[in-house]
């Protein structure tokens, strides 16, 4: 088990990752490992605001009267 | 992988990130493999948390005829979104829906899209289409986005797109963040001579390819990396000069000096030769990146390619390394069958020097010095050793005997008297365990470069100035030393002499006292 496995940073980026960071990674100390998730996190909400942008964008093409529907197909969970 | 293949790597990385590489320092010495990983695992988890959603769009997509997606897609959904369903579509729709959308919007699409994701569909687009998104991906100087597509579109496709981009820059660029690097290798060995001779002349030019063009040739295979340093070597000397001097503004020797082992002898001579190569400065950064880089096995053969004022100069640049450094060249002449130009360039070195290399080379693992000898006595250069003999440590000695000894050369070893300087002549040979316990050597020496000897003899200066002056004041102390044993006697004699009045004083006290009482 590698020494980060248990520090904060090394949980986060996983966290972000989804799966274990690359193993080159390992020599980068916890604030380090931090940084980068942020930075990933950062960058994913940036996609995220601009896809949800998009989306607002295109349903406004949908008729006024079907749009309801069209949301309710499309985000059955809500637009997040 | 090279520092060229990292400076990609995190370029890529920041592109995704929407930052500037400078704003990733904690990646600096992270591998390049593993900031790739780093980066499509970002890009996976990205894609991943939308998939479900995206699924649905495409499912319900399916209820509108093709051209009737396309409208939607150039006009309600926009690229960003486009580029999402697109890694969701089946490939007969969305090669329908892409053929009728402009090239513009495809190359925006481009730039939100997962090539991986969207392989199939990509594959199956029609060549010229692809042509044409290239061309508007090149004019956005989109190089982070084509070096994506180079591992997905077909051979066809790339071949096309290759003939049809006029500037080599944008080639240039595209290769060096070229996913597939083993890729590369059958695209360049298809260029024909005149484009590589002409990427060669733009990598030359005002804009400074070079780091990208050598970056790319990293990845070629030997042949076709030789082919083209070959037609490299043989432009003109503004070419090769505006090389040097960028490989030395972006310290990339360490790179480039492996890329020149599979030049032809010739090719490799002109460039060893060049002015710009042959001048101290930087003979002195080819020499410490060699060091730095551990590829002194790439450099030493072409120092055998310079003409004898470059070797000249070379060696006085060699004599500088420090001990250290010196051992790194005498191991990488060992694993690279190098010695007889490192002997060459040890015979150019003043006496000294050459005694210090010797010496240096005696401490070296004894593989080092078993693997000397045999190329000292195919040089005939024994005289190295011997007039080196007397001024080594004893270990020295003892491990160049040995290695001596194993390779039958042993009574090579004529250790010469410090004022003979001729060649040496045989004697009978002793074996190393011999030496092991025999007579001490007349004067360790441990002096590794100029600088260190002066230092070695200045410190050695100092000690004897310092022993001289404890003599001088351990004679001080004993003469003190008798002096107090003097005064000390005196003070006895002294001390009994006022004892014996004090005794007096109070016996003559006591006999007034006793006559006056008698009196009274």
């Amino acid at each position: 088990m590698s020494e980060h496995s248990v520090t904060g940073g090394w949980q986060q980026l996983t966290d972000v990752l989804g799966d274990n960071p690359p193993q080159g990674l390992e020599g980068l100390d916890s604030d380090q490992l931090t940084q980068l998730a942020e930075l990933i996190m950062d960058a994913r909400q940036q996609q995220q605001a601009q896809l949800k942008q998009s989306l607002e964008r295109a349903l406004r093409h949908v008729p006024a009267l079907a749009r309801g529907t069209v949301r309710r197909v499309l985000f059955p969970e809500g637009l997040s | 992988m090279s520092r060229l293949a990292h400076q990609a790597e995190v370029l890529k990385l920041a592109r995704l990130l929407d930052l500037s590489p400078a704003e990733l320092p904690m990646l600096s010495r992270v591998p390049a493999d593993a900031v790739r990983s780093l980066r499509e695992q970002a890009t996976h988890a990205a894609f991943a948390s939308d998939e479900a959603f995206f699924k649905r769009v495409v499912a319900a997509s399916r209820l509108l005829p093709v051209p009737v997606l396309a409208l939607v897609a150039q006009h309600a959904l926009g690229p960003l979104l486009a580029a999402r369903v697109a890694g969701q579509m089946d490939v007969k729709r969305g090669v329908g829906i892409a053929q009728r959308l402009p090239a513009d919007f495809l190359a925006e699409v481009c730039l939100h899209l997962d090539p991986h994701r969207s392989r199939d569909l990509i594959r199956a687009m029609d060549v010229d289409l692809v042509v044409e998104v290239a061309l508007h991906l090149a004019e956005q100087d989109e190089h982070v986005t084509m070096g994506r597509f180079v591992d997905i579109i077909t051979d066809d496709a790339i071949v096309a797109v290759i003939a049809a981009l006029e500037d080599d820059a944008d080639l240039l660029h595209t290769a060096f963040l070229s996913e597939n690097k083993a890729r590369l290798d059958s695209i360049v060995e298809q260029l024909p001579e005149t484009r590589i001779v002409s990427l060669i002349e733009t990598a030359a030019s005002g804009e400074d390819l070079w780091p990208e063009t050598l970056g790319l040739m990293q990845h070629l295979s030997a042949a076709v990396r030789g082919r083209l340093a070959d037609l490299a070597a043989r432009q003109g000397d503004d070419i090769l000069t505006s090389m040097v001097s960028s490989v030395q503004a972006h310290d990339l020797w360490g790179e480039v000096l492996p890329l020149l082992a599979d030049m032809q002898d010739d090719a490799r001579a002109r460039f060893a030769n060049l002015p710009a190569v042959q001048t101290p400065a930087m003979l002195g950064d080819i020499l410490r990146a060699a060091g730095r880089d551990d590829v002194w096995g790439s450099l030493l053969p072409l120092i055998r390619l310079m003409d004898e004022p470059g070797r000249n100069r070379c060696a006085e640049v060699a004599a500088l390394l420090d001990g250290e450094q010196l051992l790194h060249v005498a191991e990488a002449a060992a694993d690279h069958q190098c010695w007889p130009e490192l002997i060459d360039l040890i015979q150019r070195m003043d006496p000294d020097t050459r005694i210090d290399m010797i010496s240096l080379i005696g401490l070296a693992p004894l593989r080092v010095a078993e693997s000397l000898m045999p190329a000292i006595e195919s040089v005939n250069a024994w005289h190295l050793v011997n007039q080196a003999w007397t001024r080594m440590s004893q270990g020295a000695q003892v491990r160049l005997q040995a290695a001596a000894d194993a390779r039958g050369l042993g009574a090579r070893i004529v250790p010469a008297t410090p004022a003979s300087d001729g060649p040496a002549t045989p004697r009978r040979a002793r074996p190393a365990s011999a030496l092991a316990g025999g007579a001490p050597a007349a004067a360790p020496t441990v002096a590794v470069d100029p600088s260190l000897h002066d230092a070695l003899q200045a410190l050695s200066r100092q000690v004897q100035r310092q022993a001289e002056g404890q003599a001088t004041l351990q004679a001080a102390l004993s003469e003190a030393h008798d002096e107090l044993r003097a005064m000390r006697s005196s003070l006895t004699v002294l001390s009994l002499v006022s004892g014996i009045a004090m005794a007096l004083m109070v016996a003559a006290i006591a006999a007034l006292a006793m006559a006056r009482l008698t009196a009274g």
